[in-house]
Parts: C-alpha cells; sequence; structure tokens
C-alpha cells in the first residue's frame, strides 16, 4: 500500500485520501477576461513532471498541498496551506 | 445536545447477539449516550473558556475531573463525550450555553455540530482489541504506539471513523465513533473480526 503523510494525522494509506488538482491561481472575478476566467476554470497545464496539488484527507476533511511528480507517482513533499502569501503554482 | 432515542445498533443487540467469551474483546454499545462536538473559528477560545482544560494539539484528548473526555479533532474542531458516571449532561449544558453567547450577540464562537444522530458509539475493551482492530484498519493502535489520550481519525473497514484511546488505569479500552448510517454493516464486521478472539457485544452502556 502506498502511503502518503498528511500534515494533521501523519502517514496514512493512499486509499484515505483524494486529489483535487493542481494549484490554480484564482484571477480577480470582477476583473478578469471571459478568456482568464474560462481558462481558471476549465483548463489545466497537465504538467509531466512535479506539480502541486490540493489532497483532502476524507476521515478528517482536511485540505492540505502535495508535491508530486506526475511521471513516477512519487510523493515529494506535503505541507498544510500557509496561513497567508500565496500557494505557489505548478509552472 | 440530547440522546436520541434509539441506538442504531438496537435491533441487532437483540434476541441472538453473540456474547463475548472471555475478556479478549467485549464490545458495548454507547450510542444513547448524548454527544456533542464544536467546529469553526474561535471554538478553542470559546471552549476553554466553558471547561477547565482543552487538548493542546489536534488528535489528542484529555479527561475533565467529572469524566468527561474532550478530544480536538482539529485545529478548531472539538468532540465532547460525557464521563461513565455523568451525573449532569456536559453536552446539553454546553449546547445551552453556546445557544446562549450566540443569541447575546458574541461572534466567533465557532457552532455546534450535533453528533448523537451522525455517529454511532462504541466502545471496545479488552487484551486483543489492538490484534483484532488490525484486521480492520491500517493504523498501528498497538498498546505501546497508540498511547492513551491518542486520537487516529482514520478508516476502519473501508467506513471514516474516530478512534480515542480511553485514558485509564484498567485494560485497553478504545471509542469509536462512525458512521450513523454505516452501522449494521459495522455490526457485522465486528461480530466477524471478533469471532477469531471469542469475543462480542456485551449490550448496552458502561460497566
Amino acid at each position: 500500500m502506498k502511503l502518503m503523510t498528511c500534515p494533521l494525522n501523519g502517514p496514512r494509506n493512499i486509499t484515505e485520501f483524494q486529489c483535487h488538482g493542481e494549484v490554480h491561481r484564482q484571477p480577480e472575478p470582477s476583473g478578469a477576461s471571459d478568456h482568464e476566467w474560462a481558462e481558471y476554470v476549465w483548463m489545466s497545464n497537465n504538467t509531466a513532471g512535479v506539480v502541486r496539488e490540493w489532497w483532502c484527507h476524507t476521515p478528517t476533511n482536511f485540505w492540505f498541498l502535495a508535491e508530486r511528480n506526475t511521471v513516477t507517482d512519487e510523493i515529494l513533499a506535503t505541507f498544510p496551506v500557509p496561513a497567508d502569501g500565496p500557494l505557489g503554482e505548478a509552472s | 445536545m440530547g440522546a436520541i432515542a434509539r441506538s442504531p445498533f438496537a435491533h441487532r443487540l437483540t434476541g441472538a447477539s453473540q456474547t463475548p467469551q472471555n475478556e479478549n474483546v467485549v464490545i458495548r454499545d454507547l450510542s444513547t449516550l448524548p454527544r456533542i462536538g464544536f467546529k469553526g473559528n474561535g471554538t478553542t477560545n470559546w471552549l476553554s473558556s466553558k471547561v477547565s482544560a482543552v487538548p493542546a494539539a489536534p488528535n489528542k484528548a484529555i479527561t475533565l475531573s467529572d469524566g468527561t473526555l474532550i478530544a480536538r479533532l482539529g485545529k478548531e474542531e472539538y468532540l465532547v463525550l460525557p464521563g461513565r458516571d455523568a451525573v449532569g449532561s456536559v453536552c446539553s449544558e454546553l449546547e445551552a450555553s453556546w445557544n446562549a453567547d450566540d443569541a447575546s450577540g458574541e461572534r466567533r464562537i465557532g457552532y455546534p455540530l450535533p453528533r448523537a444522530d451522525s455517529h454511532s458509539w462504541l466502545y471496545l475493551e479488552g487484551s486483543s482489541i489492538a490484534q483484532m482492530m488490525a484486521k480492520i484498519c491500517s493504523v498501528d493502535l498497538r498498546g505501546d504506539r497508540f498511547l492513551q489520550s491518542e486520537v487516529a481519525q482514520t478508516i476502519v473497514a473501508r467506513i471514516s471513523a474516530v478512534l480515542i484511546r480511553e485514558i485509564t488505569d484498567g485494560s485497553y479500552g478504545l471509542h469509536m465513533l462512525t458512521d450513523f448510517a454505516s452501522a449494521d454493516y459495522l455490526w457485522d464486521v465486528l461480530q466477524d473480526a471478533s469471532a477469531e478472539f471469542g469475543g462480542g457485544f456485551a449490550g448496552n452502556g458502561r460497566i
């Protein structure tokens, strides 16, 4: 069984987690053009390599961030959502 | 929060219940006792002002002098379980207190989470509990690894569960709170898992 380390609960089976896709920076809703907004809502980078993603530990509903290599499926790091500042984005 | 009228295990506890043959695995149904949670911004400050102590970190529990068990499930989330010989009802008192504070206009005090009808509540006790749980849960619950007052929020038999190691001088005890609606399924799982150890269900209520 693959393990993932939850920042709140520690190492757990990967089946306790759900991946919610790569982190995107939300454009300012009132100022964004339709193109920018559609890009944000519908498009993903689908990077082959290291990406930063949203994950959720489902028994606690705890949301956090993880860096994962999408080619090898190796989880490089997990960390809680920063209290302030940017979440970081996949390049 | 008032207790529920009927346990989700009630229909399985009558008649041909599997009674424990020894002290290895004894499962008690505490679902009819009250329980309540609190969550949201400001909950830690609010709850700290109502009870003598709260756990210092998430996934830890403490027992107050009246036997009330308070488990910290997150930075701002708590679960309150009444004590073994509770005379008053700490759950309904806390709920009334929250309602009063909310009505008086206090803000950032979190919100109550009714738990009596969302989570069933079993108490597992005995020398083989950790061994039995190893069959249905991937977290290491052995007595020297999962210490008293520790909390594990995980999956048991494919359903979400809150596990709390009882703080007691006696034998290994584990509170298990799981989805209320999955109780019938969980009963079958526990019956199957405990049979190997001669364990079973010892009716409802505490000793």
